[in-house]
């Protein structure tokens, strides 16, 4: 259950003692109480429900609180009074686990660098680099997978976060049914539909093209 | 010599007007009185989201004095991030800050050039400095955020060429407009910090009227004072009781130290009012 | 999974549906394509992405005399793109122009010809635009300015220079010296005409525009000249003389000071050409329609681009510069329709400034 108290927070706001609440998202701990980070509205979800996404948290907290205080959190309300194109969300980084979409930027022999333009269901302003090395395209047969059969630059992909990856990409995989290439533009320029697991087909040329293809849900 | 990237205008310098009254006598015409109490700031206005483009963005606009001619300091900052690092810098495991203080070329009474002077760097340096203690810097690994500010107008006399020497002291109340502008900037790009940090400055000044004794005011236009012995700009964490930032200009007596702490304090004292004014545009962000 | 989730929008991509933001972001052209091309059966008109029919510019708001600093300014905003404009006169005496040629008489018919090659040759209009304050993502300051910031400020000098919008004699400071009376012998050449000594240009102003840009979302040139023109209109010089003894320009306070006289009002109206088809080979075939004053997604979808400069003054209308740029879609026929366009641009921007 989610008890929202439409209660507004500025970073540096105090919103109780650590032994009350557990921190969410946009809080800190200074000196065993809680405070806002983030300017937003203060939320407080019970702990009945599975605890919320306690992301980035492990640096900041000394010792994971009891389980069973209420977890509290600041979100940055989106703006979306008027045209919805403008909507406004906060800034998110890519993180282990998440499901993310993206544009493949160019292939090489062994891996495939993509710029990550979604997570999740947020819409990220900043271009992230990612990367998917040959042995994370499929879970399967893994040693016959070729780059070039898999994705061409241009292509939509939907792919996981698997490793923060080193300075400058995120490792993300494809090794699973649902994940792969989901928007492709054949060669002649059209937006092509997909025919089975491993390739694309253009409705004008009727060439098909391989691809590894996400299962459409 | 000449940046080719830019319209650079005649080959031979130009020289900014020189106007008849800068004689002596002009000088005593111009009253040199400071309208509000020694504890009282100007007027502020505060508001986020200029920048549509931008994660974050604000503008910041002094009251002008009384006095014509006198402009008040005009802001406008925009927050960049958190964004990818450049391929070519290191890992790192939290936020790397970059920031960018520029004087529009219309903003002070001599043309500025395209291209940052040290002072420019100096007030970024500052800035980034203060804000480096609000932000918490490791919830954003692998990533950098740029906070851009362009000083519009900045708090000059038109009038008085007398003040040549002075740019330092008004570049304490343009660190300090910074600062708090930044701030709300960052609020509105939703970059985690502590605190909300603002800047304030204080000065000891005397005045012609009441000679001899100096004393302490808040917020002060140097073109208001006869002269200044020294000031400070400090960026204040109100909750935490933290000062980030602390910069120190002037000749004060060695022997005095309370003197200096007296400063400091009503710095700090200039910076609570300025968070007031921060936290109340915030608040209306929000709404 | 998230994406699958629909927001109403007729968001259609192949085999899945995404919500308007992320189509947006994942393949913007046709994410514009869908929205100007609505299903036949629905009643929805054409619309942009922004909300805005084809046709539809931004309302412009225009506030001058805001800086104090500079001897004229002004603030333009078209939607989400704002610009400051400030203009600053500064003092550019004779002996530091290596070419400077005096001209005898400035009281010929040609004199205003005249004036309009000294501000082209002396190079006294100095336009800049900075776009590096983080306006957009892409314009971040420590680089040198970038292409669009270069061009820009190329635009905005030559249509200064082409329009002809400053009368280069209101640059002129002029003296007219008293003539001592052992000098009169060493003139014998001109001894036909009056006592009195011809005036002589000793200084001119040279005029800094210097424009801002604090939020960018596209269409900079239409909000830039605008800025230009509301701030040269509001642009007055303090009084100036050269003085003699001292051998250098005085500027005084006591007199008023010279508002500029700015020559008619010409007003950019650019609109963006946007294809069917996004790729280079098959431009040729399919619809296109023309989006008045794009903003920056659309910007970066067109490939052709048109401004039409148009003075309307008078009920005349007059075309001072037309500009082109990639792209066939647009002949004869549609750049003549688009100047009737223009011409009610004309109107709202005028009307704006007062």
């Amino acid at each position: 259950m989610t008890t929202s108290a439409p209660t507004l927070a500025i970073p540096g706001q105090l919103l109780g003692h650590a032994s009350k609440y557990q921190p969410g998202p946009g809080t800190h701990i200074h000196e065993s109480n809680l405070y806002a980070s983030l300017l937003g509205t203060i939320h407080v979800t019970q702990p009945a429900k599975a605890p919320g996404p306690v992301k980035r948290l492990t640096k900041i907290t000394p010792a994971p609180a009891p389980a069973e205080l209420p977890t509290i959190s600041v979100t940055v309300p989106t703006r979306s009074a008027g045209a919805e194109h403008q909507q406004k969300k906060r800034e998110v980084l890519p993180e282990v686990g998440n499901v993310v979409l993206c544009r493949v930027i160019r292939i090489t022999p062994r891996q495939a660098v993509v710029a990550i333009l979604v997570c999740g269901d947020t819409v990220l302003d900043a271009e992230w680099q990612g990367l998917i090395r040959v042995q994370d395209v499929r879970a399967t047969e893994k040693d016959r997978v070729k780059i070039y059969e898999s994705f061409r630059p241009g292509d939509i992909v939907r792919a996981e976060v698997i490793s923060l990856g080193d300075q400058a990409n995120y490792y993300l995989s494809t090794a699973r049914n649902e994940l792969g290439v989901i928007l492709a533009t054949s060669e002649a320029g059209n937006a092509m539909h997909p025919v089975n697991w491993k390739e694309y087909r253009d409705p004008e040329t009727g060439l098909l093209e391989l691809r590894k293809v996400a299962k459409p849900y | 010599m000449a940046d080719r990237r830019r319209i650079n205008g005649p080959a031979g310098a130009t020289i900014p007007p020189v106007f008849d009254e800068d004689g002596k006598q002009y000088e005593h015409k111009v009253a040199k009185i400071r309208d509000r109490a020694p504890t009282a700031i100007r007027k502020m206005f505060l508001k986020t989201g200029v920048t549509p483009s931008a994660s974050g963005s604000a503008y910041l606009e002094y009251e002008s004095s009384a006095k014509s001619g006198v402009s008040g300091l005009k802001l406008s900052c925009t927050v960049h991030g958190p964004r990818s690092l450049p391929r070519s810098s290191p890992f790192s495991p939290h936020i790397v800050l970059s920031t960018h203080v520029k004087y529009a070329p219309f903003a002070t009474k001599q043309r500025r050039g395209y291209l940052r002077d040290p002072s420019e760097r100096d007030l970024g340096t500052h800035l980034e400095t203060a804000l480096r203690g609000a932000i918490i810097a490791d919830r954003w690994p692998k990533s950098g955020v740029d906070i851009i500010i362009s000083i519009i107008e900045g708090d000059q006399d038109r009038e008085t060429s007398k003040f040549q020497g002075d740019e330092t002291w008004d570049m304490m109340n343009a660190l300090s407009g910074c600062i708090t502008v930044a701030s709300a900037a960052l609020a509105d790009a939703g970059i985690d910090c502590v605190d909300t940090v603002a800047g304030g400055v204080a000065a000891l000044v005397q005045d012609t009227s009441d000679d001899s004794t100096p004393r302490i005011v808040l917020d002060p236009i140097p073109s208001e004072h006869e002269k200044i012995l020294g000031a400070c700009c400090v960026a204040y964490l109100p909750i935490r009781d933290e000062v980030t930032n602390l910069w120190f200009k002037g000749d004060l007596p060695a022997s005095d130290i309370d003197l200096y702490t007296k400063l400091v304090e009503s710095g700090i004292q200039a910076s609570r009012n300025g968070n007031r004014v921060l936290v109340e545009c915030l608040g209306e962000t929000v709404a | 999974m998230a994406t699958t989730s629909s927001t109403g929008a007729p968001a259609a991509a192949p085999s899945l549906t995404f919500t308007r933001p992320v189509f947006a972001k994942l393949s913007p052209h046709p994410y514009l394509l869908l929205s100007l091309s609505p299903d036949e059966s629905s009643s929805t008109r054409s619309r942009r992405t922004n909300g805005r029919a084809p046709h539809e510019a931004r309302p412009i708001q225009i506030n001058t005399g805001s800086l104090s600093q500079a001897h004229g300014s002004a603030l333009v905003r078209t939607g989400d793109t704002t610009v400051i404009c400030g203009v600053r006169g500064e003092l550019l005496p004779v002996t530091s122009i290596p070419q400077f040629r005096p001209t005898p008489s400035y009281e010929n018919a040609d004199d205003e010809e005249k004036a309009r090659k000294e501000l082209k040759e002396y190079d006294l209009l100095v336009p800049n635009i900075e776009l590096a304050t983080g306006c957009a993502p892409q314009f971040l300051p420590g680089v040198p300015p970038t292409t669009l910031a270069q061009t820009l400020s190329t635009r905005v000098y030559s249509l200064l220079h082409s329009s002809g919008l400053v009368d280069g004699r209101d640059l002129r400071v002029k003296y007219r010296p008293v003539r001592p009376p052992q000098d009169t012998e060493a003139m014998e050449e001109d001894g036909q005409e009056e006592e009195e000594e011809e005036e002589e240009v000793k200084a001119f102003w040279v005029l800094y525009i210097d424009l801002l840009f604090v939020s960018f979302d596209g269409n900079p040139f239409d909000a830039a000249w605008a800025a230009v023109l509301a701030a040269l209109r509001d642009t007055v010089l303090p009084a100036a003389k050269w003085d003699a003894d001292r051998e250098m320009v005085i500027c005084t306070t006591k007199e008023k000071g010279k508002k500029l006289n700015i020559r008619g009002h010409p007003v950019p109206c650019s609109a963006a050409v946007f294809l069917e088809k996004a790729d280079q080979q098959h431009q040729d075939k399919g619809r296109h329609w023309i989006l008045l004053d794009p903003d920056r997604l659309e910007e970066t979808l067109c490939g052709e681009v048109i401004t039409v400069v148009v003075d309307c003054e008078g009920n005349e209308t007059r075309v001072r510069s037309l500009e082109k740029q990639g792209g066939t879609v647009l002949g004869r026929e549609l750049i003549r329709g688009f100047v009737g366009v223009a011409e009610g641009r004309w109107k709202e921007v005028v009307k704006a400034m007062g």
